[in-house]
């Protein structure tokens, strides 16, 4: 059976997500390597979580309008007082679905880069790198080493909006106010390097839409990195930062993916496991963490800000002509094509089916899905103050959780 | 010469109107105890002292702490029994019990020989069996409990009163000193009474109390806790102990503050809560009587006083508190049908419930200018003094003490909120009037309060009694401060000179102005309702009254002993009571021990049980002659 099937007749019927379960999915190969296929792998089909009962247990609503969360989900929490028992996730209560069947590549690009606006470039990038692939455009490194930077960058500003929540979830606002601005920082930099702070618009089909002046940009990033570097050292001296994040939420699920499985002693990124992206020919460091709580996956991705700037650092030294990208209009498409990214938050699968160049169907599996079911799994058991920094640590972006049609 | 008589008639009116009507019965106690609490604050003021012996074994009195102790008795009994003519309506043979009891404690207030106060202890426990036992919903194990704490205790001061016959060779009371070791044997006794350490980790004051009918509740809870302070005072003052007594009397009130606290704010029965806020404020009167103690034999007749007053207006505060608040979760019971106090939504939305409630549910969480907060802030007081006069092991014992109180204190506005939180946000549904219950309700909120704004007259008042004890009453303890006239500040004393002050009566004042103030301006007294704003999603979530509690469930769970039970996804977590299962643990192996001896020594040996009949009796005579 063609793989694709399965998920066009899922997309096709509206379903929000669609389930993988079980070693016998023809897809499992497709989008886990083999070290990752260890136990059933689980994606929720729009439920997280899982409802307890008991005499005094009760379902304490939170969101999804509420000032400790970001963005619009509701979560049930079932307690009989201060433990956690179990939570379940409801991500679609503000439903979003963005319709990409029927649409041309032109039109799917814009939408597919403000999915996320976070994960833009990596988004964008699966996309194209299937697109150019359908389109035999050819595999130019320069363009490869682009996405990268771009990429890398992307992942330190996430990274530092993930520490500074967690910071700020901590109580330590000094700290959480201080990574936010060197998160600024560095989105001005990508602002004025690129001509958007969210790459909105840069990346094309077989190149890059705007000229792009790399030079020196590795330097602005590692005063970055460096600057962080500082305040991590003040964060790890806090026991009161340590000690809230330390032990909570945590979990070890085979099906972890990104910083979550990294955190939890699991040796997996699409980053050396995928072909999409030139990563092997650069001396990469995966940073690992053992035990699985949410200071592990901070120690992750505090770690690779700094695995970041110095593949930033390589790139730069690379990259000599990034071509112009190409009009998408002058092509004609066809087929289907399953590409994969490590996106921040880890993971992510995107499958496009496209007849005569038009988008036939489309499916994005992004990191939040495993995310927000990890957090429901790790979660419980913790008592609720420790919601915020388990919640925080895993990035979530609510927004990619909505449907495609 | 008839006072006492009179007043024994008045208190065994109830008892006879019976005959007429359960109605009658505690309508006739509402107005006699009411004339009694008037006649024993005429007598109190007065220092009126009376004595009477008949013979060798039979001997009443009255003094100013008879008079002291019976005015607040009578007041909570008015109180109670105004609340049982419509809480009992048609239970002759609960009005009776109830009755006999308040009569056999009138005489236990009178009694100055063992025999008329142990005649009075026990019709007392009897009387209390059957109000538990008489109740049809409740299973035999209550009562059962009851009885035997009760009769542990009436043997318990039987040691106590043979031994002191022995040692004065009179089953009067006369004065001491008496051995402390003896005395402490009988001071078990109304340990028990007061479910104090050990006897309150034994959970049977809260099963017990937890159990009976309201009117019932109240007697126990309110009233024979302080018949039992009344009674550890009357053989201290008589026994003239020392300081060891005193520490250990600190240490035991201590303890069970603490822990009574702690186990009361997890409770989520409607009367246990109480009961087990009972044992907490007996614990705070006994450290109290223990500062008293050490004071008085340490040479520091001030603070002694300030201690003894504050005693006083810590028994007048709890015994009124506390009947309040049965009355508040009597109501609660009968509304919703459920002892659980998650099955609450309210028991009424009468603002004399609610106030009622508020005002006996902030005094017993120790609040100003409450009785309860005036009463709590003489033991702290009291206990920092005690601390910084110089003798170290006196001082560590203090600050510890202290520290207990303080902590047991704080702990207490937990329970004391949820039960008034939970059982007052609005009604059940249904036509009730219990129009006198909340009437007697708000009366005994009232009372508490003018306990307390009222508290300086209170405590000079009692300058009599304080004056027969210490030798300096209490005159000193009040006086005035630049704005605050004579008469309405509290001062404590160290020997250093004054050591701290409050005047309920302008804590109330200010109160009242900021509030007259905020109504002006705001012009209008009003009641705003707002729609819970629930993460911008209709539906509500009510955090329920064990989640309330849960967090100390969680943080003290070697206390607890805390469980959770999972099956499936159904979840429930369980607490017990680590010294009632020591207990039954206790008790098991007794019953163990007890067929194995029978089966091993006594097997229908007639030999063996002969013996045995002869080493018991010859352990008896040791005793004796010893």
């Amino acid at each position: 059976m063609n793989p694709g099937d399965q998920i066009t007749g899922r997309m096709r019927s509206g379903e929000k997500q669609f389930v993988l379960r079980g070693y016998g999915n023809p897809l499992w190969s497709e989008l886990r390597s083999g070290e990752e296929k260890r136990e059933d792998f689980m994606i929720c089909d729009g439920r997280y979580g899982e409802i307890s009962q008991g005499s005094d247990v009760f379902n304490l609503a939170y969101g999804p309008s509420t000032g400790g969360l970001e963005e619009s989900v509701r979560f049930n929490i079932y307690t009989y007082g201060e433990r956690i028992l179990s939570i379940v996730a409801e991500p679609h209560y503000k439903d979003r679905r963005i319709v990409m069947t029927g649409t041309d590549p032109v039109t799917a690009l814009l939408r597919i880069e403000r999915i996320n606006g976070s994960y833009s470039p990596f988004y964008s990038t699966l996309f194209l790198t299937a697109l150019e692939s359908l389109g035999d455009a050819g595999n130019d490194p320069d363009l490869g080493y682009a996405r990268i930077l771009m990429n890398e960058t992307a992942r330190m500003v996430d990274h530092l909006h993930v520490i500074g929540r967690l910071a700020e979830g901590a109580a330590q606002r000094v700290a959480s106010h201080q990574i936010f601005a060197l998160r600024e920082d560095l989105l001005r930099i990508v602002s004025a390097r690129f001509g958007h702070r969210y790459f909105f618009g840069v990346n094309g089909y077989a190149g890059l839409t705007r000229k792009v002046d790399f030079k020196g940009i590795s330097v602005e990033i590692e005063r970055v990195a460096s600057q962080f570097r500082e305040i991590w050292l003040k964060l790890e001296e806090s026991r009161i930062f340590v000690d809230r994040i330390q032990m909570t939420a945590t979990v070890r699920k085979p099906w972890l993916l990104g910083p979550a499985a990294r955190g939890a002693g699991y040796r997996t990124d699409s980053r050396i496991s995928s072909n999409g992206l030139p990563y092997g020919d650069l001396d990469m460091q995966i940073p690992i963490h053992e035990s699985g709580d949410s200071l592990s996956r901070a120690l992750v991705r505090k770690d690779e800000i700094a695995e970041s700037a110095s593949i930033i650092r390589a790139v730069e030294g690379l990259i000599r002509q990034v071509p112009d990208a190409r009009e998408i209009t002058e092509k004609s498409f066809e087929g289907e094509y399953t590409t994969r990214t490590e996106a921040p938050g880890g993971d992510a699968v995107m499958w496009i089916a496209v007849a005569k160049s038009r988008m036939e169907a489309f499916y994005l599996r992004p990191p939040s899905i495993q995310n927000l079911a990890a957090f429901c799994s790790g979660i419980s058991g913790n008592v609720l103050t420790d919601f915020t920094f388990g919640f925080e640590s895993l990035g979530i972006h609510v927004s990619e959780l909505g449907g495609y049609l | 010469m008839i006072i006492i008589p009179f007043l024994l008639f008045l208190s065994l009116a109830p008892v006879i109107a019976n005959v007429f009507g359960v109605k009658h019965s505690y309508r006739t106690g509402t107005i006699t105890f009411s004339v009694v609490a008037v006649m024993s604050l005429y007598l109190m003021l007065d220092g009126y002292m009376s004595y009477h012996a008949v013979g060798q074994y039979v001997a009443v009195g009255i003094d100013p702490l008879t008079s002291g102790f019976l005015m607040i008795l009578s007041t909570v009994w008015a109180l109670a029994s105004l609340y049982s003519t419509e809480y009992d309506q048609n239970s002759t043979s609960n009005s009776l019990t109830y009755n006999t009891a308040m009569f056999a404690m009138v005489i236990l207030l009178f009694s100055r020989s063992f025999p008329v106060f142990l005649s009075a202890w026990e019709t007392m426990t009897i009387s209390g069996y059957f109000l538990i036992g008489m109740r049809k919903i409740v299973g035999p194990i209550p009562p059962y409990v009851f009885l035997v704490y009760g009769e542990l205790s009436t043997l318990f001061i039987i040691a106590m009163g043979s031994a002191i016959f022995f040692q004065t060779g009179s089953m009067i009371f006369v004065h001491g000193p008496y051995n402390e070791i003896l005395l402490f044997l009988g001071i078990m006794g109304f340990f028990i009474k007061m479910g104090v350490m050990p006897f309150h980790i034994t959970e049977w004051l809260p099963i017990a109390h937890g159990n009976a009918t309201t009117n019932g509740s109240i007697l126990f809870s309110a009233t024979m806790t302080t018949a039992a302070v009344y009674s550890i005072l009357r053989f201290v003052l008589l026994a003239e102990p020392g300081i060891f007594l005193g520490s250990l009397l600190m240490g035991i009130g201590a303890f069970s503050l603490l822990f009574a606290s702690i186990y009361s704010a997890s409770s989520e029965h409607v009367k246990m809560l109480p009961a087990y806020s009972t044992i907490e404020n007996g614990g705070a009167m006994l450290i109290l009587l223990g500062a008293f103690i050490i004071a008085s034999d340490s040479g520091f007749p001030d603070i002694a006083a300030f201690a003894l007053a504050g005693l006083m207006v810590f028994v007048l505060a709890h015994s009124l508190a506390k009947c309040g608040l049965f009355m508040f979760s009597g109501i609660m019971e009968k509304a919703s049908g459920s002892p659980e106090i998650k099955d609450y939504h309210g028991g009424s939305n009468s603002t004399f419930y609610g106030a009622g409630g508020v005002l006996n549910s902030l005094s017993l969480s120790g609040m100003l200018p409450l009785g309860g907060g005036i009463g709590e802030w003489m033991l702290l007081e009291t206990l920092f003094i005690l601390s910084i006069i110089g003798n170290s092991p006196l001082s560590l014992l203090s600050t510890v003490v202290g520290a207990a109180a303080a902590l047991g204190g704080g702990i207490s506005i937990i329970s004391m909120t949820k039960i008034f939180g939970y059982g007052s946000r609005g009604a059940h549904e249904g036509k009730r009037r219990e129009g006198t219950m909340r009437t007697a309700l708000f009366l005994a909120g009232i009372m508490v309060f003018l306990t307390g704004i009222l508290s300086t007259f209170y405590i000079m008042a009692i300058n009599p009694l304080v004056q027969e004890f210490t030798g300096v009453g209490t005159l000193g303890v009040i006086s005035g401060l630049l704005i605050i006239p004579d008469g309405f500040l509290v001062t404590s004393h160290s020997p250093a000179g004054l050591f701290g002050v409050v005047s309920p009566f302008f804590v109330a004042l200010f109160i009242a102005l900021f509030s007259g103030f905020m109504i002006l301006i705001g012009r209008k007294f009003r009641k705003r309702e707002v729609s819970t704003w629930n993460g911008g999603i209709l539906e509500e979530t009510t955090l329920n009254s064990f989640a309330y509690a849960n967090s100390l469930r969680l943080t003290m769970k070697r206390l607890y002993l805390t469980r959770e039970e999972r099956e499936g996804n159904l979840y429930s977590e369980k607490t017990f009571d680590a010294f009632w299962l020591a207990v039954v643990f206790l008790s098991r192996k007794t019953v163990e021990f007890s067929r194995a001896m029978g089966r091993a020594v006594m097997n229908s040996s007639l030999a063996a049980y002969v013996f045995y009949i002869m080493i018991a009796f010859f352990l008896v005579m040791i005793y004796v002659v010893s």
